[in-house]
C-alpha cells in the first residue's frame, strides 16, 4: 500500500518517542519536557536551505502539522498553531501553548511535499503519523507557591529582592504580567521591578528572583528622583502572584497568591558579624551548629556564602536550613563532630535584605567613600568542646 | 538648589511630551490585560476595552481590504475548532466578545484558554466573570480561523479615569471583582469612543468618553436609572448593551441593562463629573441579560435588534422609541412594559453582530454544547 504509518501512543512512564520512516529517512520525536515535536533526518545542506526559504507557518503546515486528537480524529481538526524552527539539526515545531497531558495529539509528515520545496526525491505515497499523549501524573501535578523569601514580614524600605519558589517548572513567558505589588489600597505599584523580560529564572524554572528596581532605591539616581521611592516606612504592601500564571504544562496557580508585609525604615548597613552569636554541638554528635544573625540575610547567599571548615581548613559537608526569617543559620554536619578548633568563613559578598554587603553597604556616596572591593573573606573561629554544649560569641 | 528645580522643571516637560504622543500611535505590543470588549471604526480599526487593565486600546491592524461580499458565512463548533488550534479540548475555550471589520469583513473574536466552560455552570455568569481574554482571533469572510498576532501591531492606549478598585466585590456574584465590568461595553460614534462600564464613584455605574485620536483628558459621567422590573433606582448596575443613535435629531445613547430596562440618555447631558439620569422607555423582561444591540436596514429603514442570554431576539422601531412620551417611574407588574417590540426566534445566541447588507451573524449554543456560527438573513427580521 506504501503508506508507512506508525502509531504510538504513550502514558507518563515513557519520556519521549520517535519513529524512523526508512524512505525518506525523517524521524518525528517529542522532546521529554513535552515541549516540542522534532523531525530529524535532513542533512546540514538542506536545513540551511529551508532556513533560507524562510516559511510562513501556513507553508510548514503543509508537510509538517501537529493536530488535536488521536490517529482516527485527528482529521477533523485544524492544525495547531505554533512556531516552527530550524535548530540543532532538526526541524521542530513549538505549540502557541504546552502541549497538555491527557489529550491526544497527532503529528503528519509529508516527506513528498517537504521534498518537492528542497528538490530531493521522496515517494509521493508517504506520510508518516505519529500520535502522542502522556498522563496526568504527580510529576505533572498543579503548580504551588511554595516559599516566598524573605519570609518575614516586616521589611526595609530598601528591600532588593524577593525569592519566590513554585512546586513546579512554570511558564516564564510574560512573568511580570502576574508578579504585582500593590499597596494598602489595593493599586498596584507601578515599576516597582526590574523590567527583565520573561523574569529572572533558575534552569528549572521553578525559582524566579524578582528585583525591586535598584534605581528606585539608590539615592539621588534617576528613577528615586523622578519616580520617588518604591515602599513607604510603616506602610503595608502585597506582593501577588496572581493565579493566571502557568506551569509549563499549562496548569494554572490555585489561587491568587499573597504575602502581605510592612515597611520598616531604610537599612543602609552591613551586617556585622560581631553581633553574631554562636552556639556549638558538643563532640562526638551531629548535633547543629546554630548561627544567630544580627539581621535577615539573603536567603540565597546564606545558603552558599557560609562555609564551616576544620582547623586543617577541609570543608565539612552538611546540610544548612533557615529559620527565624532568614535570622537563624543552622548547620548539620553529615559526620559527627570532632573535639577541636573550627571556624566559619563568611564570603564578605554576603548580603542582607537590601543589598547591603559585609563589607560595604549597598548605597554609598562614592564620591565621599571608598569601597573595600578587595574581597577579604571573614573568618570566625569556634571550637567543639568534649562534653556540654557552650555558648561563644 | 537652582540645578535641582531645574532639574524638576525638565522632568515636568519631558512627562508632558510623553502624554501628548500618548495620543499617536506607536508599534509594539499593547499590554493589554483583558480583551473584554472588541469594536471596530468605520475605518478598520480595532477597540478593545480591558477591563482588568482599566484602558481602551485603539489597534490598528492593517485589515483594510475592502470585501463587499453579501454572501453568508458558517461555521460548525467555532470553539472546537479554535481549541483543536490552540491545543486544547472546546469547553477551554470561551468567546469574550466578536466584532466585525466593516472594510474586511473579517470577524474578530476575543479568546480566553484556561477554565473556560468547565465553569458555567450559571446563566447569570458571563464570559468575563470566568476569565480574562487574552488571544484574539479571526475568522474570514469565507471561514478560515487564524490568530491575530499583537506581538507587533500599531496602537495607541488611553487609561480610564478612576476605575472600579479590583478589591470591590459583586453584590451577589460571590468573590467576584467588580474589576471585570470596568468595562461592560464600547462603542464608536462620531469621532469619539463611549465606554460604559464601573467606576469607583459613589454612583459606579459610569459612561466615559474619549474623543479619537485618544486625548490624555477623557470625559466620565455617572448614570442613574429607574429600573421598573425592580421598582427601583439602579446606580450601581452598568450599562450592558448601548448604541448611539439620533432620536427626533438629537443623538442619544440607548442603554440595556440586567432585567432588560432600556434606557434613552441625551449624549449632550453627558457632561465631564455630571450624574444624569436616563430615561427608562422600556421593560424587556427579567432574568436576562441584554448581549448586543444592532442597528440594521430593512427595506430603508432602520431598526434596532437586541439579542439576549435569556430571551428570544427583539425587534425595537427607533420612531417607536422617540416617540414614546410616557416614562416609567414606578414597579411594573409582570416585568415587561413601555416601547412595543417585536420577537423573533433566536435563544442561545451568545454573541451577535452585523455582517454584510444581507447577513447578520451570531454565535449561538446548540443542544450538544457546541458553539456555531450562523448568518441570519436580515430579511427573517
Amino acid at each position: 500500500m506504501g503508506l508507512a504509518a506508525a502509531f504510538c501512543l504513550i502514558f507518563g512512564s515513557c519520556l519521549s518517542a520517535s519513529i524512523q520512516e526508512k524512505k525518506s529517512g525523517l524521524s518525528i520525536s517529542v522532546t521529554s519536557d513535552w515541549r516540542k515535536v522534532e523531525v530529524a533526518g535532513l542533512i546540514e545542506n538542506r536545513l540551511s536551505q529551508l532556513k533560507k526559504i524562510g516559511l510562513k507557518r501556513k507553508k510548514w503546515q503543509t508537510f509538517f502539522s501537529v493536530y488535536v486528537g488521536d490517529e482516527g480524529s485527528f482529521e477533523s481538526n485544524p492544525a495547531m498553531l505554533g512556531t516552527y524552527k530550524v535548530e540543532d539539526g532538526k526541524i521542530s515545531f513549538i505549540p502557541r501553548f504546552y502541549f497538555e497531558p491527557e489529550i491526544a495529539y497527532t503529528i503528519v509528515v509529508k516527506p513528498a511535499l517537504l521534498g518537492k520545496l528542497l528538490d530531493i526525491e521522496f515517494p509521493d505515497s508517504i506520510r508518516m503519523i505519529h500520535s502522542f499523549s502522556f498522563a496526568s501524573d504527580k510529576a505533572i501535578s498543579k503548580p504551588v507557591v511554595s516559599r516566598v523569601y524573605p519570609t518575614g514580614d516586616k521589611l526595609p524600605a530598601n528591600l532588593l529582592r524577593f525569592y519566590i519558589y513554585f512546586s513546579e517548572s512554570m511558564n516564564e513567558k510574560n512573568t511580570f504580567d502576574f508578579i504585582k505589588i500593590l499597596d494598602s489600597k489595593n493599586q498596584e505599584v507601578t515599576d516597582a521591578f526590574v523590567d527583565i523580560k520573561n523574569g529572572l529564572w533558575d534552569s528549572e524554572s521553578r525559582r524566579l528572583t524578582v528585583i525591586l528596581h535598584p534605581g528606585r532605591i539608590k539615592r539621588g539616581v534617576g528613577l528615586n528622583l523622578t519616580m520617588g521611592e518604591t515602599f513607604t516606612e510603616s506602610k503595608k504592601y502585597k506582593l501577588l502572584i496572581k493565579k493566571e500564571l502557568h506551569s509549563s504544562f499549562g496548569h494554572s496557580l490555585p489561587d491568587d497568591f499573597v504575602k502581605e508585609f510592612e515597611i520598616l525604615e531604610h537599612d543602609r548597613v552591613s551586617p556585622n558579624y560581631k553581633n553574631w552569636q554562636l552556639i556549638t554541638p558538643g563532640a562526638d554528635t551531629t548535633e547543629p551548629l546554630q548561627l544567630t544573625l544580627d539581621k535577615p540575610l539573603d536567603h540565597a547567599l546564606l545558603m552558599r556564602f557560609i562555609e564551616v571548615r576544620d582547623s586543617a581548613d577541609v570543608r565539612i559537608i552538611g546540610t544548612i536550613s533557615l529559620s527565624n526569617n532568614e535570622m537563624a543559620w543552622v548547620f548539620t554536619p553529615e559526620k559527627t563532630w570532632n573535639h577541636g578548633s573550627y571556624k566559619l568563613v563568611v564570603n564578605p559578598a554576603l548580603e542582607d535584605l537590601a543589598g547591603n554587603r559585609m563589607d560595604h553597604p549597598f548605597d554609598v556616596n562614592t564620591t565621599k567613600y571608598s569601597v573595600d572591593e578587595s574581597g577579604t573573606q571573614i573568618t570566625i573561629k569556634f571550637k567543639i568542646a568534649k562534653s556540654v554544649p557552650t555558648q561563644l560569641n | 538648589m537652582f540645578k535641582y528645580i531645574l532639574t524638576f522643571f525638565c522632568v515636568c516637560c519631558l512627562a508632558l511630551q510623553v502624554n501628548a504622543k500618548n495620543a499617536d500611535f506607536v508599534t509594539g505590543k499593547p499590554d493589554i490585560k483583558s480583551m473584554s470588549t472588541l469594536t471596530f471604526n468605520s475605518e478598520g480599526v480595532l477597540f478593545v476595552g480591558d477591563s482588568r487593565g482599566a484602558a481602551v486600546y485603539a489597534i490598528d491592524l492593517d485589515d483594510k481590504v475592502k470585501n463587499d461580499t453579501r454572501e453568508a458565512v458558517g461555521l460548525k463548533d467555532v470553539e472546537g475548532q479554535i481549541a483543536a488550534m490552540l491545543g486544547t479540548t472546546a469547553d477551554a475555550i470561551l468567546v469574550h466578545d466578536m466584532a466585525v471589520n466593516p472594510i474586511s469583513k473579517n470577524i474578530y473574536l476575543a479568546i480566553s484558554r484556561a477554565s473556560g466552560r468547565k465553569d458555567w455552570d450559571n446563566k447569570f455568569t458571563l464570559p468575563n466573570d470566568l476569565g480574562d481574554a487574552s488571544i484574539l482571533m479571526k475568522i474570514s469572510p469565507t471561514g478560515e480561523i487564524d490568530e491575530v498576532a499583537l506581538e507587533s501591531v500599531k496602537y495607541s492606549k488611553a487609561a480610564l479615569s478612576n476605575p472600579v478598585d479590583e478589591s470591590k466585590t459583586h453584590m451577589w456574584k460571590k468573590g467576584l471583582s467588580l474589576r471585570v465590568d470596568t468595562i461592560t461595553d464600547i462603542v464608536f460614534s462620531d469621532g469619539k469612543l463611549f465606554v460604559a462600564g464601573l467606576s469607583n464613584e459613589e454612583f459606579a455605574s459610569t459612561m466615559w468618553q474619549l474623543s479619537y485620536p485618544f486625548e490624555e483628558k477623557s470625559s466620565r459621567s455617572t448614570v442613574e436609572i429607574f429600573h421598573g422590573a425592580h421598582g427601583k433606582y439602579e446606580t450601581h448596575a452598568p450599562i450592558r448593551t448601548f448604541l448611539p443613535y439620533k432620536l427626533k435629531d438629537e443623538m442619544h445613547l440607548l442603554a440595556a441593562y440586567l432585567c432588560t430596562p432600556l434606557v434613552t440618555i441625551p449624549v449632550s447631558d453627558l457632561k465631564d463629573g455630571q450624574h444624569i439620569k436616563g430615561k427608562t422607555v422600556a421593560e424587556f423582561g427579567s432574568g436576562n441579560y441584554p448581549l448586543d444591540m444592532v442597528v440594521y436596514q430593512k427595506k430603508g429603514k432602520e431598526y434596532i435588534l437586541l439579542t439576549n442570554s435569556n430571551l428570544p431576539f427583539m425587534i425595537i422601531d427607533p420612531d417607536d422609541v422617540a416617540n414614546y412620551e410616557g416614562e416609567i417611574t414606578e414597579e411594573v407588574e409582570g416585568y415587561v412594559a413601555g416601547v412595543d417590540y417585536a420577537i423573533r426566534s433566536g435563544s442561545d445566541v451568545e454573541q451577535f453582530a452585523l455582517f454584510n447588507d444581507t447577513y447578520m451573524l451570531g454565535l449561538q449554543r446548540q443542544a450538544s454544547g457546541k458553539l456555531n456560527l450562523y448568518s441570519y438573513p436580515i430579511e427573517r427580521f
